[in-house]
């Protein structure tokens, strides 16, 4: 009897178990950050069994993203890592004018206060030149929103 | 005037000139560690609270013991239940010369130097000169000013997150929120995945890490990915005791505790840190066998440290603030821009206002990021749509539409709290006869139970039993046992379309055609939709499988098909009512149909006690039964 219960509670719990998700980041461009396939029923259920859950060493490494870091500009790594991780949601944004992804941006890139609007609205009329083409990667999206940011003399 | 300044002065200098000296005559007694060692045994700090909380140990029948599993963790060989040697070793650790810098003990037990500095003036002892680069950069890029209880809550539909998760956010100076970094407890399950997957789960194989990551990860790994809200509750502790508790995280990281899902999970071991942050909070004392995240958020609101709480929506709230601010046509262009079939600047052209213009771009840009996850749509091409799409929403510019705020739902410690007692009477016309009912369940919800601060429509039971008894006749039974029952009710909309389940396991005591009554171990599942009734209450249908064991059934067991039907409606939020009908057809192992039907009401009398009123009817074979139930049910 005790077996059974035992099993059919670890059965029960297959459901159950495991609360977090994985950090899946990897990749450079828009779409690397969305995960096809996680998001019916089955594929939830299905998902826990491939489902890692997280871990990350404390030790804070710079430049974890792997991604092209910007050419011409002296941006640090963490910039670099920000805008990969969070390259769709920025673009929406940037697209719509504002957002707190986009806010975060702009204090990465210490925009000041006062200016802030003006980078909005800079950023969002030449959306097409600072997401220029699809396959664009973090470190040419931050160069072209810093040469708009600098034609706009923003920066 | 002059005279006396510089009599003082003298006198000032010949005070620092004694002093000084004084120092010099104690550093010289005090060149082994022996002498701190000594000090600590008669502060009697092996047995103060803070040693205790920064080594994570817990009272047991032999003495203590840490609920740290690493060696590593550890200075003492036997520092995993003695305290004393712990301290010793710690402190004697401090004065080591082999080891250099990163690597020093001073380096890698930054928390433990720290209080036992306060405690016995380490810093005026001969330590060997040790400086921790690697400490040193976390500490400054983490640059702690406060500390935040984050709640990631239930999804609905995902039962990898039934009970909700918690973890803790490192508040910085930034402006920005997503700029903090987020700690989280969970077991790393890489080591082995398969058919044990749970039971190592439940019965601690796999080990508990901490892990350190950037908020905006986080954020959109439960905001935008799992569609999970999030609640973050900010705590009243200073830039000092945020540090003292990255202090303490910095001698976890990388060290493993085994975890249980019930009691050492990721709800319960990071109270430690809050305590390491403030060693006069308890929060880790005097908990049951189990420990669920909404009870360790109502245990650190009791010890009054909550300044405030803010509600982060999941992207799919968000998304459905914005369906209720379009019309239906609307949303349908903004489908057909997804779907590629036409593009969005041509497709806007027949829009009323540029206000529908950007809504309609903005909602066909989350349409198309969702087919990209649901893999309808290759990633090229979810690149091209999706940039077209936002092109013609940048070229607009302006204000931005105007979308119905999204309503902040109940809190989830709120809610009533997770165990349920209940107190009943049953009458039935069957062969169990008319009996008083009692039952108990640690956790968490029912369907028919006051929602507030729970996901709509879900149900999760856990290890609940009811019993009955007919005390005239001395009698006692196990009524039913549910050692799993879930049900998700998640209504499609114009935008989701997710399916609902169900899915139960245990123990019943049923009726069968030939009078008997006898128990039947019971396993069902189901898969269905469910929709809206105005903004009244939820329908839904399964379709389900059904297996039951029991002596009466021919071979031993029934295994059939069932559909079932059902209605909840919540008209006031005293009220609930539901009525669903279901029908199985058995035709392995046995040959029957059943059919039930059960019309429920329940009336809130207060947030943690409710009044239930169950009308069943069910027919067995040729046997009908009819029986109302009335109980009493008390959350505690």
């Amino acid at each position: 009897m005790k077996k059974i219960i035992v099993s059919i509670v670890s059965f029960a719990a297959v459901l159950v178990f495991a609360s977090g998700a994985s950090a899946h980041n990897q990749g450079c461009g828009l779409g690397d950050q969305i995960f096809p396939g996680a998001d019916s029923v089955l594929m939830q259920t299905l998902a826990l069994s491939t489902n890692q859950i997280s871990f990350v060493e404390f030790a804070i490494t710079s430049g974890t993203s792997g991604c092209v870091p910007p050419r011409s500009f002296v941006f640090n790594d963490d910039l670099t890592t920000y805008v990969a991780a969070n390259m769709d949601n920025i673009a929406k944004e940037m697209a719509q004018g504002n957002g707190e992804s986009l806010a975060t941006l702009a204090e990465m890139m210490e925009i000041p206060v006062d200016s802030r609007s003006r980078f909005n609205t800079a950023l969002q009329i030449n959306f097409s030149s600072v997401f220029s083409h699809e396959g664009i990667e973090a470190g040419q999206v931050l160069e072209n929103i810093a040469s708009v940011a600098h034609n706009n003399h923003i920066i | 005037m002059r005279r006396s300044s510089i009599f003082a002065s003298l006198f000032f200098f010949l005070v620092l000139l004694q002093n000084s000296h004084a120092e010099n005559l104690v550093n010289s007694k005090n060149q082994n560690p022996d002498h701190y060692i000594a000090m600590a045994a008669t502060k009697g700090l092996a047995q103060s609270r803070t040693w205790r909380i920064l080594l994570h140990y817990k009272q047991v029948l032999s003495g203590h013991e840490s609920l740290i599993d690493d060696p590593a963790f550890f200075l003492a060989r036997h520092g995993k239940t003695d305290p004393s040697a712990e301290l010793d070793a710690t402190i004697r650790s401090f004065f080591r010369t082999d080891v250099a810098d990163d690597q020093h003990p001073v380096c890698l037990f930054p928390a433990r130097f720290r209080w036992l500095d306060q405690q016995l003036g380490l810093s005026s002892a001969p330590l060997p000169q040790v400086a921790c680069p690697l400490l040193d950069k976390s500490m400054t890029k983490a640059d702690p000013t406060s500390v935040s209880m984050i709640f990631a809550s239930a999804h609905i539909n995902s039962p990898a997150s039934m009970f909700g998760h918690p973890f803790l956010r490192v508040d910085t100076r930034t402006e920005s929120k997503l700029l903090s970094n987020a700690i989280s407890y969970a077991a790393r399950t890489d080591a082995y995945r398969g058919p044990l997957y749970a039971y190592y789960g439940l019965f601690g194989y796999y080990h508990g890490f901490f892990s350190f990551l950037p908020y905006y990860d986080k954020v959109s790994e439960y905001n935008d990915i799992d569609l999970r809200d999030l609640w973050e509750y900010h705590l009243d502790l200073s830039a000092e005791e945020a540090r003292m508790m990255l202090y303490h995280l910095w001698e976890l990281d990388r060290k493993y505790s085994y975890y249980y899902f019930f009691d050492e999970n990721c709800a319960y071991i990071i109270l430690f840190l809050l305590e390491a942050a403030r060693p006069s909070l308890d929060l880790t004392s005097g908990w049951g066998s189990y420990v669920l995240p909404v009870d360790s958020f109502r245990r650190v609101l009791e010890s009054g440290i909550v300044t405030g709480v803010s509600y982060r929506p999941s992207k799919m709230t968000k998304i459905m603030a914005m369906a209720d601010s379009m019309g239906k046509e609307w949303i349908e262009v903004s489908w057909q821009i997804a779907e590629g079939k036409v593009a969005a600047v041509d497709a806007i052209k027949t829009l009323p206002d540029d206000n529908a213009r950007k809504l309609v771009l903005d909602m066909a840009a989350e349409l198309l990021q969702k087919r990209f996850a649901e893999n309808k749509l290759g990633k090229k091409e979810y690149q091209k749509l999706f940039l077209a799409t936002l092109a013609s929403r940048g070229s607009m510019g302006g204000d931005p539409p105007s979308v119905r705020p999204v309503k902040t739902p109940q809190r989830p410690d709120m809610g009533h709290l997770s165990g349920a007692f209940t107190l009943g009477y049953e009458a039935n016309d069957g062969p169990k006869g008319n009996r008083a009912t009692f039952s108990l369940r640690p956790a968490l919800h029912d369907i028919m139970d006051p929602q507030a601060g729970y996901v709509e429509g879900s149900q999760i039971d856990f290890l609940s039993f009811s019993f009955s008894t007919q005390p005239q006749k001395g009698k006692l039974w196990i009524e039913r046992a549910d050692l799993v029952g879930i049900v998700s009710l998640s209504p499609i909309n114009s935008i989701f379309t997710p399916m609902s389940w169900k899915a139960n396991f245990g123990l019943n005591r049923r009726e069968f055609a030939n009078d008997d009554v006898s128990e039947a171990l019971f396993v069902n599942g189901g898969g269905g939709y469910t929709t809206r009734v105005g903004d009244m209450g939820l329908a839904y249908f399964f379709l389900e499988a059904d297996l039951q064991a029991n002596h009466n059934f021919d071979k031993g067991y029934a295994l059939g098909p069932g559909l079932s039907l059902g209605l909840i409606l919540d008209p006031v939020p005293e009220w609930k009512t539901g009525i669903k009908a279901r029908a199985t057809r058995f035709v392995l192992g046995h040959e029957d149909t059943e059919y039930e039907v059960v019309l429920s009401q329940r009336y809130t009398v207060h947030r943690n006690m409710g009044i239930h009123l169950d009308l069943k009817g069910s027919r067995i074979g040729e046997r009908e039964i009819k029986s109302a139930l009335l109980k009493l049910v008390l959350f505690m």
